[in-house]
């Protein structure tokens, strides 16, 4: 299990990478997600297993990049409703908050639980943002066609 | 195994963070999502209302298209049909007995059909304007002698200023009008008057029935009633019925023009 877990993230990216032409932008920044998350595990497992050396500095650069590439999947899949700045400005407000962690409170060779806590918050907050958008420009479009129906039928 | 350094408190304040949007954009959702469910219902009713007056619109219309037809062809080939008889019949037969039993015959019949020509479809109403077939209608209750029907026209040239389509409704309203009082309201005098209003006129209309209780009555009118009223609302008139038990009917109907 512990090998099968992590090899499992490449059958995505193999597939991605045999579709590419199909991809959506979205998808295209989704898969430099899972490139980066393979790629980080992979060293992780090789610095840990292998060289039995401390692997969490890789948890803080991961943290970051995690969120850095996230805030461009939602900003690129809410296209003109997202505002560019708050999708900007907050992967860097966090990017130096997690250096800032990593120097004052959690140095790099421990867990970073305070940035990974408010990294997974803003994660939450993107999700429910694309969910609540996303769910009622639907409605309308389901209301839209069946009013549509209705004056069709009337005429 | 890493020794555990982290302040606890503050990993349980992110905790409660966490579960506090959650918890919060679950409300928010559910309000948004009942608010707009119910915008989107009463757009859909608003639709369907309109539909529905659509329809009904387009069914008094066809019907009046159609009563014009008939009444039409009733008044050129079956009333053209009917004096040409009549007058075949006066230059072939010679007896009078025979000219004397079947002329009344003729004459009655022609009568009847013309009588069923106007009422379908008025000419008076396209000719002379709504003013000279008001009176007309009057006359033709009148003329029964058992009730007495007088028209007064208050608003001057107003009322023949009407549109064709308005003019008709108004028509066909005082015609079931009418015919509702002599079915059931056992009355003597009808009364109906047009008075000038700001942007349009009032038709007033009083019997001296026995008149009904409105609030026993509250939404059960019939046919007649519903098809008044949806005349009403295809002129986007607005009326105000007055009636009580032994106190006659009496309604009042405000067009715009």
């Amino acid at each position: 299990m512990g090998v099968i877990v992590p090899l499992s993230i490449l059958l995505p990216i193999f597939f991605a990478i045999l579709k590419w032409r199909y991809l959506t932008a979205e998808a295209k920044i989704i898969l430099w997600y899972l490139l980066v998350s393979a790629v980080i595990n992979f060293v992780a497992t090789i610095i840990g297993k292998f060289f039995h050396m401390n692997n969490l500095p890789l948890v803080h650069i991961l943290t970051v990049l995690e969120i850095i590439i996230l805030s461009a999947f939602y900003k690129k899949l809410l296209s003109k409703k997202a505002k560019p700045i708050f999708y900007v400005l907050l992967p860097l407000v966090f990017a130096l908050l997690c250096i800032a962690n990593a120097i004052f409170l959690q140095s790099i060779f421990t867990y970073c639980s305070y940035t990974r806590s408010i990294a997974a918050i803003i994660i939450m907050i993107f999700a429910i943002n694309y969910f609540v958008r996303h769910f009622f420009v639907l409605l309308r479009r389901i209301y839209a066609f069946y009013l549509f129906q209705f004056y069709n039928c009337s005429k | 195994m890493q020794k555990v350094t982290d302040n606890i408190f503050l990993l349980v304040l992110f905790a409660m963070i966490g579960t506090f949007i959650l918890a919060a954009s679950f409300i928010f959702f559910f309000l948004r999502y009942q608010r707009k469910i119910a915008t989107q219902k009463a757009a859909l009713q608003k639709a369907e209302i309109e539909y529905g007056e659509q329809l009904l619109n387009a069914t008094l219309l066809s019907q009046e298209d159609e009563r014009k037809r008939i009444g039409r062809d009733l008044h050129d080939d079956v009333g053209a049909s009917l004096s040409n008889l009549k007058m075949i019949m006066a230059q072939t037969i010679e007896t009078d007995e025979s000219k004397n039993k079947y002329k009344p015959l003729i004459d009655n019949i022609i009568t009847t059909v013309r009588t069923i020509s106007h009422t379908l479809s008025p000419p008076g109403l396209e000719l002379f304007g709504l003013d000279y077939a008001m009176h007309e209608l009057a006359d033709s209750f009148n003329i029964s002698g058992k009730i007495e029907v007088s028209f007064a026209n208050n608003t001057g040239t107003k009322a023949d200023k009407l549109s064709k389509q308005t003019a008709l409704a108004i028509y066909r309203i005082v015609q079931e009008l009418l015919s509702n009082t002599i079915k059931h309201a056992n009355a003597k005098k009808i009364a109906i008057n047009f008075d000038a209003a700001n942007d349009g006129i009032v038709v007033g209309y009083k019997d001296d029935g026995k008149g009904m209780d409105l609030d026993a009555n509250n939404n059960k009118f019939g046919m007649g009633m519903k098809n008044i009223e949806a005349r009403i609302k295809m002129m986007n008139a607005s009326y105000n019925i007055i009636s009580s038990l032994g106190d006659g009917f009496g309604i009042t109907i405000t067009v715009k023009q």
